[in-house]
């Protein structure tokens, strides 16, 4: 009982780590009074409120990482334990604020004129990127529950906000459904693990957990959690088997909310799993690497091959989606099977370098089926595309990029995000299996260039312009950012290493 | 005679194993979100055993805090259920397939 009494004091740093995710929700609420106001009239007024915290919030890393990165010593662990203040954490806080910016951009351009164009939408984004932020800073099983569902159930709600569109309903049901399911799973896990090392925090479990052997039943709870976890977060990643709900749930959401799902959601999951292989499974590291080999070898060639036959664009990214698990899920492979944690770090450097790219080229690809979503009927279909070229150069030579990005066509970030994560792999003596991910970009490619192969090479048979709507400026400078993001990342990939590596000095 | 963990551990296991049957064989969307609480329910059984028998209360609050996410995740899923609802007038998962499931 005596534990009970002792309340320690919140101190500046303990506040600092939860900073940003609390500075989202006091922007949510501060907008849902703004909504009970104007909303009603003025519903993209919302948007812009959110969309100007955030980048303020944007702004405010930059003091946080500053900071964090002038302190010394293990001031690691803030809020009682529960999450890392670290600049791995910060890291990603930029990703996902970023993603949450362009998202919202894109989405008052989209919701234009739209009967779901409401306030509630914007301020959903901002909780979902709170508890992206608690994910990626968790330091405890807890807090990584908490976050990944005050990530999720604002998501199930946007993937359904087309209240009248069967198709975004089924989404948003489908994406619950199995989400929850696979919520239960992960908890089921956690409690396993619990009860094996009888603490949930990071470095006591495990500390705990490499002291079990093999008779002892709480060896067998290891084992079974451990499993359960990485099942739970293969279903939140997109991994072959647990990527059922993928493809209709990226067909059927709100396109922007589509863009935000393979950004934000894959990274969060990305980032938890990383942490917690990094730190809470340390000493059972070789024993799950063949599980996660079979995985990954599994999640890219099912999601390369069936996003070969697909005519729907959005369909054919939730595939692309698949297939792009699978690669970070070979530097997961690398990550698992090294030895120490020094020689872990290079295989999540590429990961997270890996990530930034992703996140970038997929909304740019996502904002251009906005565009043309606003400008003609569909946009999703990939025949929608043909003659691009000549009706709106501009928009097909930025597509372009980012298909090619996609690919993995050096110059641009995409080839270099494979680049350093297969480099990782062949170090790690993993030949097979980087054979296997090159064979798989080279089908990739396929269905890849086809989007621009229809765009510059197929001649339209009527034009289906809706006329009078212009391209607004937010979706604008949201595609003319993200392209300049992927290239840069692409040119200079060095400069954004090193602001990795430099993340990096500090992490343990 | 006294009760150990493992009788309730046994418990939690088959609960957890009858809400996931239910989650994968029943048809009813109602009847799944119900199979997922019951899966939810059993992972807080867990805990708290593991908690109560290790003396360290943290699975106990743990446990509290995953009653009240899974108050929200219901909420959202019957707003979900009934705009459903109102387009399809079905609550079965084999007739919701606009896209192939």
């Amino acid at each position: 009982m005596e534990d009970l009494i002792k309340i320690p004091i919140l101190s500046f740093y303990d506040l600092a780590g939860v900073a940003t995710p609390m500075m989202l929700g006091i922007l949510a609420l501060a907008g849902l009074v703004l909504d009970s106001w104007i909303g009603k009239k003025k519903p993209s007024w919302i948007g812009g409120f959110s969309l100007a915290g955030m980048i303020l919030i944007l702004a405010f890393q930059l003091l946080l990482h500053i900071g964090r990165a002038n302190l010394s010593g293990d001031l690691g662990a803030g809020f009682g334990g529960l999450i890392f203040f670290d600049l791995f954490g910060i890291y990603f806080n930029y990703l996902f604020l970023a993603a949450a910016i362009l998202v919202t951009a894109m989405s008052i351009s989209h919701l234009e004129g739209k009967d779901y164009n409401r306030g509630e939408y914007y301020l959903l984004i901002l909780i979902a990127t709170a508890g992206m932020s608690l994910m990626a800073g968790a330091r405890d099983l807890i807090m990584v529950f908490i976050g990944l569902e005050t990530m999720s159930i604002p998501i199930y709600a946007l993937a359904a906000s087309d209240q009248s569109n069967p198709k975004s309903n089924e989404a948003g049901l489908k994406y619950l459904l199995l989400g929850g399911f696979a919520s239960a799973i992960l908890l089921y896990g956690i409690a396993l693990l619990y009860g094996a090392a009888g603490a949930t925090d990071f470095l006591t479990l495990s500390n705990e957990l490499a002291r079990l052997k093999m008779p002892d039943l709480r060896f067998f709870f290891m084992i079974v959690g451990i499993a359960l976890v990485v099942i739970g977060f293969g279903f939140k990643v997109a991994a072959v088997p647990f990527h059922m709900w993928v493809p209709d749930v990226y067909e059927g959401a709100p396109t922007p909310i589509t863009a935000y799902m393979a950004a934000g959601v894959k990274a969060a999951g990305f980032a938890v799993l990383i942490r917690a292989f990094l730190y809470a499974f340390a000493g059972e590291w070789l024993q799950t690497y063949q599980i996660i080999w079979i995985l990954a070898a599994l999640t890219m060639t099912v999601g390369n091959l069936l996003a070969l036959v697909q005519n729907n664009l959005k369909r054919m990214l939730a595939y692309s989606s698949i297939a792009h698990a699978g690669y970070l899920l070979v530097g997961m492979t690398t990550l698992v099977s090294s030895n120490t944690t020094q020689e872990a770090f290079s295989p999540t450097y590429a990961m997270m370098y890996y990530l930034l790219v992703y996140s970038f080229m997929n909304l740019g690809a996502f904002a251009v089926i906005v565009v043309l979503g606003r400008e003609r009927r569909g946009g999703e279909m990939i025949a929608d595309y043909s003659d691009l070229s000549r009706k709106r150069p501009f928009l097909a030579v930025l597509m372009a990029v980012f298909m090619f990005s996609l690919a993995g066509v050096p110059p641009l970030g995409g080839f270099f995000g494979k680049f350093y994560l297969f480099l990782g792999a062949v170090h790690s003596r993993l030949y097979w299996l980087v054979l296997i991910a090159v064979l798989n970009s080279v089908i990739a490619a396929f269905y890849y260039l086809r989007v621009v192969y229809v765009m510059y090479m197929q001649k339209e048979r009527e034009e289906v312009i809706q006329p009078g709507i212009e391209t607004g400026v937010l979706i604008n400078t949201v595609l003319i950012l993200s392209a300049a993001m992927v290239v840069l990342l692409g040119l200079v990939p060095n400069q954004f290493l090193d602001i990795i590596f430099m993340t990096f000095r500090k992490f343990v | 005679m006294r009760i150990g963990p493992e009788y309730y551990l046994v418990l939690s296991a088959v609960l957890f194993g009858i809400g996931m049957t239910g989650v994968l064989v029943r048809r009813n969307v109602l009847v799944i979100l119900m199979s997922i609480e019951l899966m939810l329910n059993a992972a807080n059984l867990s805990l708290v055993t593991f908690s109560r028998f290790s003396g360290d209360l943290s699975g106990q609050v743990f446990a509290l805090l995953v009653m009240v996410i899974a108050a929200c995740e219901v909420a959202v899923g019957l707003a979900i259920i009934i705009s459903l609802f109102r387009n399809k007038d079905t609550v079965d998962v084999d007739r919701i397939n606009i896209m192939k499931w």
